[in-house]
């Protein structure tokens, strides 16, 4: 991954992607280890999510997609709830129906995430928005690099539809988790 | 009661920060650290307080009993040193005698000598401390004392 000025990337081969917000070693209003704190469950998105949204200046409802840390598969539900995306306690509700998968509301790690990919603490995931914010997911379809898609998932194309908006969410202490919001030049 | 844990196959350091809650549970006292300079309490040990970022620290000797504040029973042995002692319950323990003015509080992991059916959430706790292979560490470990009017506990 490649930042720079936006100025240079209009110049680059590759379509650029703008980060739009973005967290890092976000502050809890106690010191103490998150499980000594009142909400055993709080992780940085419960303490950086204002400042996260409101330094891109859109809403939850604005992300087309999201990738999230899935070091287990529960991770994803705290986050989602931690996150804003819905309120506590409501995450089993919200994904169930499948709201996460590829052609649905908010498609999530989209190139596996941890559980399905690799482990590689978020960063892989990030690679993956934008891939996907460029159009240029490098599925199976022949005109991948291009920023051509079929769509046909049975034959093996994971690019999303709507792809203008990502969340990109942390997980951990809020001291050791970062979080972003990437848009495409189409956004 | 869970089976044993197989100490042998545990290698476990103190380190700078950690040496002297090792002498501590060796005397059989559970510490916590604690700021000479504010007194904010936490744990696990580390090099300075969080809350006034002092580098003048002590220790607390808790009571050794608290609450279970939740818990998790593990069934699958990670390490070889569980291999016997699964299924078994890791408790999270609030504290006694650790609540600040601020809601600071101080809640502490450890192996429950308890099984599953006979722990619930809001229970009453005290520490006990388990003698290893090795003369030099000592282990707390965590045991239900008593009973309590508002307990909780998961069921499908």
């Amino acid at each position: 991954m490649i930042i720079t000025s936006r100025e240079r990337a209009y110049d680059l081969r590759q379509p650029p992607v703008f980060i739009m917000g973005g967290t890092g070693r976000t502050l809890a209003p106690n010191p103490a280890w998150n499980y000594s704190r009142p909400e055993i469950h709080y992780v940085a998105g419960n303490y950086g999510r204002n400042r996260l949204f409101g330094m891109a200046g859109i809403s939850q409802n604005d992300v087309d997609f999201i990738s999230c840390y899935d070091a287990f598969t529960f991770t994803t539900l705290i986050q989602l709830e931690a996150y804003g995306f819905c309120g506590k306690g409501e995450a089993a509700d919200f994904v169930k129906g499948g709201r996460l998968k590829i052609d649905n509301a908010l498609p999530s790690n989209l190139s596996g995430g941890h559980l399905s990919e690799g482990y590689t603490h978020g960063v892989s995931m990030v690679i993956e928005n934008v891939r996907q914010l460029r159009h240029r997911a490098d599925d199976a379809c022949p005109g991948w690099a291009e920023g051509k898609h079929t769509y046909d998932r049975e034959a093996g194309c994971r690019q999303v539809k709507q792809a203008r908006i990502a969340a990109c969410l942390g997980w951990g202490t809020e001291t050791m988790s970062s979080s972003a919001i990437l848009r495409g030049i189409s956004a | 009661m869970p089976g044993d844990i197989d100490y042998t196959k545990l290698t476990i350091v103190p380190d700078f920060d950690s040496a002297e809650w090792w002498m501590g549970t060796k005397e059989k006292k559970y510490l916590v650290q604690q700021c000479n300079a504010c007194g904010h309490k936490w744990f696990p040990p580390f090099p300075a307080c969080a809350k006034c970022t002092s580098m003048d620290l002590g220790w607390f000797e808790t009571a050794g009993t608290g609450v279970l504040h939740s818990y998790v029973v593990v069934t699958q042995p990670i390490m070889g040193a569980f291999v016997e002692a699964v299924p078994y319950v890791v408790g999270l323990v609030e504290l006694d005698g650790c609540h600040e003015a601020d809601g600071s509080l101080v809640r502490v992991i450890g192996v429950m000598l308890d099984d599953e059916e006979d722990v619930a959430i809001g229970l009453p706790v005290k520490v006990e401390f388990e003698e290893t292979n090795e003369p030099n560490i000592v282990v707390p470990r965590w045991k239900v004392s008593g009973t309590a009017e508002n307990t909780w506990k998961f069921s499908e």
